[in-house]
């Protein structure tokens, strides 16, 4: 069998185990709630929902993108297993304190925390509450739109590469993307998480498999680390100030962006309890050292195996090598076609994810569909298949880079980050407040990344944009407090006067 | 508890359940800080490894040297990020997540 054959096969087979699982999730439903469609019925276990976290944070940009950077950037890109770390880590910030309340309070979105922390109690909300949850709804929307598309366009490309052509890109993005919308919209969440635990297991069987293979081949790392070392020098060097600056800025962009992903913030509030949320974020601690560290190596050993291919070549890194272990034929092949499904079912994994994030904000952020509303869910299916459908034309427009659409997603993310990690703690922040910083954030790193300056000295135009985001939300909240304690306190003067 | 004296049994045994809930509230509440500090002490630990992991402080012309098959500042990185896995999952491992919001527990929203 040649390995298109091979591919269309595992395709078929991979498709139609999805098709079971989302049957199953289907009766396993308990109502036709919004919780019970866009949370799994807030009862997700301990592996389920790590498996799940990992199939979510781990993409097509982690399959695809990252060997492609590690293949430009050399040695450096290890940087990525410490961004990817650091956003488990940075979630200590938040869920600790938001699981509580998003339970108490039946969370669906991510708005419905921003609505009730600047809700101002039993009273009237706060003055801009309603723009701010309208505004981190849109950024939101905003990047994951971009996310979906990236996922949609890997989609198409490898559904092209597995089958050897025999699906086209154009078919392979329309026909998955069709795909994903019918397993989500018959199990919800249930069928995206279990969907996404068959999927990370997929991934990871293939990540190890071609990396052994790479490693078997090149005769160990200290072969590879020699061998880059003579044909580009560059690679291995200690990087410079300003790689050093970008690295720091890295880790904080994608430790910070990654936290607020709607997604992620929605598994937060569909674990089963308090416990089995902690030890799947202690599990998935552990996950970029299984993952990213192995596609950052790969991407280096591409280095030597591959040569010269050329920065526009980037993104093809890991194709390029897989077509090099299935071309002898025999268990290379049937290992490089797990490898290729495994990536697919990453990508797939993440769309799906995105799609169903982006159809709950649709129907409860942005229109103000109440959790509890039962016509919410319906509406949220409709959303996805008009998204989906106005989404595949643009993805079948191939030019912008992986890595570029990831990094623009994330420099709008950010700026949701005060609504959410200082907002938790800080309890005179202020929705006004909050909002201005929100636009003068948005304004200066859109700004500066359509200016041609996406970076200044290393530092990421979204971390300079979070900066002064966070500036004018502390200035503001503070001066509004002071004048509105001035205000009371002449009031009360004036009645016992 | 049996074969102890009198006087001694009686002041082993709590005077009412009240004292008892005191007694295991007050135990849980010095576990929970001792827990909680323990976490703290971690999460700096993180932190001082993730200073390290980015070779700021090593000349940029410093001559390879491979350790355990990578660059040495690679090693010394990955080594860091290593640590940051096990420290993380241990602080994860301590972290309590309660599954109600206690009135007056913060942050509380605003106008309360």
């Amino acid at each position: 069998m040649s390995f298109g054959e091979i591919g269309t096969a595992a395709l078929v087979i991979y498709l139609l185990t999805l098709t079971g699982i989302a049957e199953v999730a289907r009766r396993a439903r308990k109502d036709t709630s919004a919780g019970d469609h866009f949370l799994a019925g807030r009862d997700l276990g301990t592996m389920v929902l790590f498996l799940t976290l990992y199939a979510t944070a781990y993409s097509g940009n982690s399959l695809l993108a990252y060997p492609g950077r590690a293949y430009t950037s050399g040695f450096s890109f290890i940087m990525s297993t410490g961004f990817m770390m650091a956003i488990i880590v940075v979630f200590h910030v938040l869920a600790p304190k938001l699981r509580p309340i998003a339970t108490t309070f039946h969370f669906v979105t991510p708005g419905d925390w921003v609505r009730y922390r600047f809700g101002g109690g039993a009273g009237a909300p706060e003055p801009g509450q309603r723009a701010l949850v309208l505004g981190v709804g849109i950024l939101m929307c905003i990047a994951l739109m971009n996310f979906l598309l990236a996922q949609l366009k890997a989609m198409g490309h490898v559904a092209s590469i597995v089958t050897d052509g025999a699906v086209p890109y154009e078919f392979g993005v329309a026909g998955l993307a069709a795909f994903i919308l019918f397993y989500e919209t018959r199990g919800g969440m249930r069928a995206v998480a279990w969907t996404d635990a068959a999927q990370a297991i997929l991934m990871l069987v293939g990540l190890s498999a071609l990396f052994a293979w790479i490693l078997d081949g090149a005769g160990g790392m200290d072969t590879v680390t020699r061998t880059v070392a003579k044909l580009r020098p560059e690679a291995v060097v200690v990087p410079d100030a300003k790689t050093c600056v970008g690295w720091f800025s890295t880790v904080a962009l994608l430790g910070l962006g990654s936290v607020v992903y709607p997604q992620a913030i929605q598994r937060i509030y569909a674990a089963r309890d308090g416990r089995t949320l902690a030890n799947s974020f202690a599990l998935m601690s552990f996950m970029p050292l299984a993952t990213t560290l192995v596609v950052t190596l790969i991407g280096i050993a591409a280095i030597g195996l591959l040569g010269d291919i050329g920065q526009r070549e980037a993104d093809e890194v890991l194709p390029l090598l897989l077509a090099s272990w299935a071309e002898p034929g025999g268990a290379g092949q049937i290992g490089a076609v797990v490898v290729f499904v495994g990536a697919l079912a990453a990508i797939m994994s993440t769309a799906d994810s995105c799609l169903l994030s982006l159809s709950a904000m649709m129907a409860g952020d942005l229109l103000g569909n109440s959790g509890s509303d039962p016509t919410t869910a319906k509406r949220g299916k409709r959303f996805a298949a008009v998204l989906l459908v106005a989404m595949i034309p643009v993805a079948f427009i191939e030019e912008l880079s992986l890595w570029r659409l990831l990094e623009l997603k994330m420099e709008l993310l950010l700026q949701c980050v005060p609504a959410f990690l200082m907002a938790i703690h800080w309890r005179a922040q202020r929705a006004d407040a909050t909002l201005a910083g929100l636009v003068v954030g948005t304004a200066l790193s859109v700004g500066l990344t359509f200016s041609g300056f996406s970076r200044i000295y290393g530092i990421h135009a979204g971390m300079l944009g979070l900066t002064l985001n966070a500036l004018v939300v502390v200035v503001g909240s503070t001066v509004m407090r002071r004048s509105l304690e001035t205000q009371t306190s002449d009031s009360e003067l004036a009645t016992q006067n | 508890m049996a074969n102890l004296p009198h006087c001694l049994r009686e002041s082993a045994k709590p005077a009412r359940m009240s004292d008892i809930h005191s007694t295991v509230s007050s135990d849980h509440r010095a576990s929970s800080r001792a827990r909680a500090r323990v976490r703290r002490l971690l999460l700096a630990g993180i932190a001082v490894l993730y200073v390290v992991s980015v070779p700021w402080y090593r000349e940029t012309d410093a001559p390879l040297r491979v350790w355990f098959g990578l660059p040495d500042w690679v090693a010394v990185a990955l080594g860091c990020y290593i640590g940051v896995a096990v420290l993380n999952a241990m602080a994860w491992r301590l972290t309590e997540i309660p599954d109600q919001y206690v009135e007056g527990q913060a942050p509380e929203r605003s106008g309360e």
